[in-house]
């Protein structure tokens, strides 16, 4: 059974379409990274797989059933985003003891530790936490629910260095002792990088690409060399990012492809990029760069 | 149409404050009590209010005004009505005895008896005469009062009776001095929930009545119309 | 791969459970407004007449303003349960909008419960003090124990009372949530509609003719339980987090 399948899938606001035509499948339970830019509509589809909006056309399927207004669905899978609220009247405390009632796998020891391991107060409220702290409050939350579709939106936001790499850590750790399917959004592409298997890539609303990190790696590689010679190689190539480097020499990444083999045999300098630059180039919308505002 | 408009409006005065009153508590009541102490208030407050219902309940109270239920007040109309018609027809024998609040004989010099009420509200008083075979100057009176019952309440014995007094010739009535009683009662309904006029019998109005045994030989002389007939 | 599977019965008591914990502050505004309410519960009803020229002043004490208060504060309770922080709450936990729908119309009944008990309870605060500090003669009256079917039903009443006008403040958010003009749309035309006298015969059928208090009972119940579906059917339109 997949955990996601989604078919087609399009959501609008009034004139614009937030996503389209999104199709993919999460089969087993992995740790994909939901990339994109601003905008681009992970938020969105988040909240379509949690079940919290309706989708507009196409199929949504969370364990095989439609997310919206289930309770199995909602039962086993989580959102957490910075826009998760609790009830004012009940403390941090009170808020981790409702929890197993909902959550059948709740795991109180582990949501008492990291409590204490990031010097929450239990008396606190939750609408009186700094962003940082309601940040971390959430993510302790949403991995204690040991849910099988986990899914966090930009869950460090607002968190400083420390706490992101101890979540981070956290976040794996807990993964390996109790695998699921979690589903990360992030800015950040290159902190998360190490925790991801597979990456979706989501630009304006459409799937871009869905494939392992590694092959995420492999998409697309940094030529460098004499311009002309450059210029040569890369022709009638699908070219996504062209710099002008020293005046002499151009820095152009393209999609691999095996001609590019010749290039390299003439001495041509091949890189391969981090896998957030790859997602970078390949979801901006002009081929030079911000230098060419300050020409 | 505008005079009910009218009327619905001033009613709703008060229903407004009260709305008034309300959101500005729920607005202004932010105390963010633990969640263990609103537990407790709330257990708390539950238990004194059941509490001090059944301490009402147990108390010793001052003794309190009686209220007669429906079937005595129609006893006590029918009981009325019903002296009222044998006093008429004069039958003595058959009155109900405690009706009889005084008895007297007067003598009167002269040929004249008048009649005289002061107060304002003579229609409280009836003079039923019976004219009798006599030379004498005496006349016999007898006065009654019938069950007087306000709301339900037992205030007979509050209600004083009327002064009957001979001037002269004149036998004057004298209406009870104004005097202003308040009872309070506690209702245990809501009145939206009563449509059904719970009382039907609001006031059992009872008079005074003089039954007098005058001479044949005798006049009277009745100016504010007291006598029945 | 191990899915948990909850029914929608234990969902909703879990839900229940965490609004009951959620929603206890209120008890504080209600206690304010219970007590509000009695400082007005006296003399409101005052009979007088006169006899004999003897003036004799009835005043009656009844929960009736008391009544009034809490019923406002039921329909506010109801309405500020449909907003957004208290509607976004139940997602952060296993919820679906049938769930926490049912969810708030049982929690609304246990509030109205509760509050219809205190409210005829805290009368006999009023007594009490009266029995002490007053000097005006007190008419003996109908004891709880006198009559016991009567002051349960009239309990009962109230309790249903209470919930129906928590429905129709709940009904009131649901609707304002989902579209603002539509809300006052709604509005204008239920107030037109209370003009025509269609709608006073229908509300004389509702709400006068009644046999017995049983009856008017059982006819509030169906209403609430219509607006709460009502509702239901509306929040299923409603995002949430968006």
């Amino acid at each position: 059974m997949n955990v996601v399948n989604c078919q087609k899938v399009s959501k609008g606001f009034q004139r614009t379409n937030a996503l389209e035509d999104i199709t993919f499948q999460l089969t087993d339970q992995k740790i994909t990274g939901l990339i994109g830019r601003n905008g681009a509509g992970k938020s969105t589809l988040l909240k379509i797989l949690a079940g919290l909006t309706k989708h507009k056309s196409g199929e949504v399927s969370v364990f095989s059933e439609n997310p919206y207004n289930n309770l199995m669905v909602s039962a086993n899978s989580i959102l957490v985003d910075d826009q998760m609220t609790f009830p004012d009247s009940l403390t941090l405390e009170e808020i981790l003891g409702s929890a197993p009632d909902f959550y059948k796998r709740w795991d109180a020891q582990l949501a008492s530790r990291l409590f204490q391991y990031f010097m929450l107060d239990f008396k606190q409220q939750h609408s009186k936490l700094s962003k940082g702290s309601k940040a971390t409050f959430n993510m302790i939350f949403g991995l204690s629910t040991r849910c099988e579709l986990t899914m966090f939106d930009e869950p460090t936001n607002g968190m400083d260095e420390a706490a992101r790499t101890d979540f981070y850590r956290a976040l794996l750790k807990d993964y390996i002792a109790h695998p699921r399917s979690i589903l990360i959004s992030s800015h950040h592409l290159t902190e998360i990088e190490h925790l991801l298997e597979d990456i979706l890539l989501i630009h304006q609303g459409k799937v871009v690409l869905h494939q392992s990190l590694d092959e995420v790696k492999e998409y697309v590689v940094a030529i460098q060399g004499p311009i002309i010679d450059v210029e040569r190689w890369t022709e009638g190539q699908e070219i996504f990012h062209s710099k002008n480097v020293d005046g002499q020499r151009l820095y152009v990444v393209v999609k691999n492809n095996s001609k590019l083999e010749r290039a390299r045999l003439e001495g041509a300098v091949i890189q391969t990029l981090p896998a957030s630059e790859v997602c970078m180039y390949m979801t901006s919308e002009t081929k030079g760069g911000i230098d060419d505002v300050f020409k | 149409m505008s005079n009910t408009w009218m009327i619905v409006l001033i009613g709703l005065i008060p229903v407004v404050l009260a709305i008034l009153i309300v959101l500005y508590i729920t607005k202004k009541v932010k105390f963010k009590g633990s969640l263990r102490l609103n537990k407790l208030v709330i257990t708390f407050y539950f238990c004194i209010l059941i509490v001090f219902g059944v301490v009402y309940e147990i108390l010793p109270k001052e003794p309190m005004l009686e209220k007669m239920s429906e079937e005595k007040l129609q006893k006590f109309q029918s009981e009325n009505r019903i002296f009222e018609e044998k006093l008429l027809k004069q039958e003595e024998s058959i009155l109900n005895p405690k009706f009889l609040k005084e008895e007297w004989t007067h003598e009167i010099s002269g040929k004249t008896l008048s009649l005289g009420y002061i107060g304002n509200d003579s229609y409280s008083t009836k003079v039923v005469v019976e004219w009798v075979d006599s030379n004498a100057q005496k006349i016999e009176g007898k006065v009654y009062r019938s069950h007087i019952n306000v709301y339900g309440l037992k205030i007979e014995d509050k209600i004083p009776l009327h002064e009957v007094e001979w001037v002269g010739n004149e036998l004057v009535i004298h209406e009870p001095s104004e005097q202003e009683f308040t009872f309070e009662q506690f209702s245990n309904e809501l009145s939206l929930f009563q449509h059904t006029d719970t009382m039907e019998i609001r006031m059992v109005r009872g008079f005074t009545y003089i039954h007098l045994k005058v001479p044949k030989h005798m006049e009277i002389v009745d100016p504010l119309g007291l006598q029945m007939y | 791969m191990f899915l948990s599977n909850s029914s929608l019965m234990s969902v909703v008591l879990s839900q229940v459970r965490f609004k009951l914990n959620a929603y206890s502050g209120l008890v504080y505004s209600l206690i304010i407004l219970q007590l509000i309410g009695l400082l007005f519960s006296t003399g409101w009803s005052s009979s007088g007449t006169s006899i004999n020229n003897i003036s004799i002043n009835l005043n009656t004490s009844s929960i009736d303003s008391g009544f009034i208060f809490v019923s406002l504060l039921a329909i506010s309770v109801g309405n500020l349960i449909t907003t957004r922080a208290y509607r976004y709450d139940d997602f952060s936990f296993v919820a679906t909008r049938l769930s926490s729908n049912i969810a708030n119309s049982i929690v609304l009944l246990v509030f109205s419960c509760y509050v219809g008990i205190t409210t005829y309870f805290s009368v006999y605060l009023m007594r009490i003090f009266f029995t002490f500090y007053s000097n005006n003669v007190f008419v003996e009256g109908p004891t709880i124990l006198d009559d016991p079917m009567n002051s349960l039903l009239t309990v009962l009443a109230m309790i249903i009372f209470l919930w129906m006008f928590s429905s129709i403040g709940y009904i009131a958010g649901t609707l304002f949530q989902l579209h603002k003009l539509l809300f006052f749309g709604v509005i204008v035309i239920i107030v037109m509609l209370m003009m025509t006298g269609t709608w006073i015969r229908i509300s004389e059928t509702i709400f006068v003719e009644n046999s017995s208090l049983l009856i008017l009972t059982s006819k509030i119940i169906g209403i609430t339980l219509l607006i709460f579906a009502t509702s239901t059917a509306i929040s299923n339109c409603l995002g949430v987090r968006t």
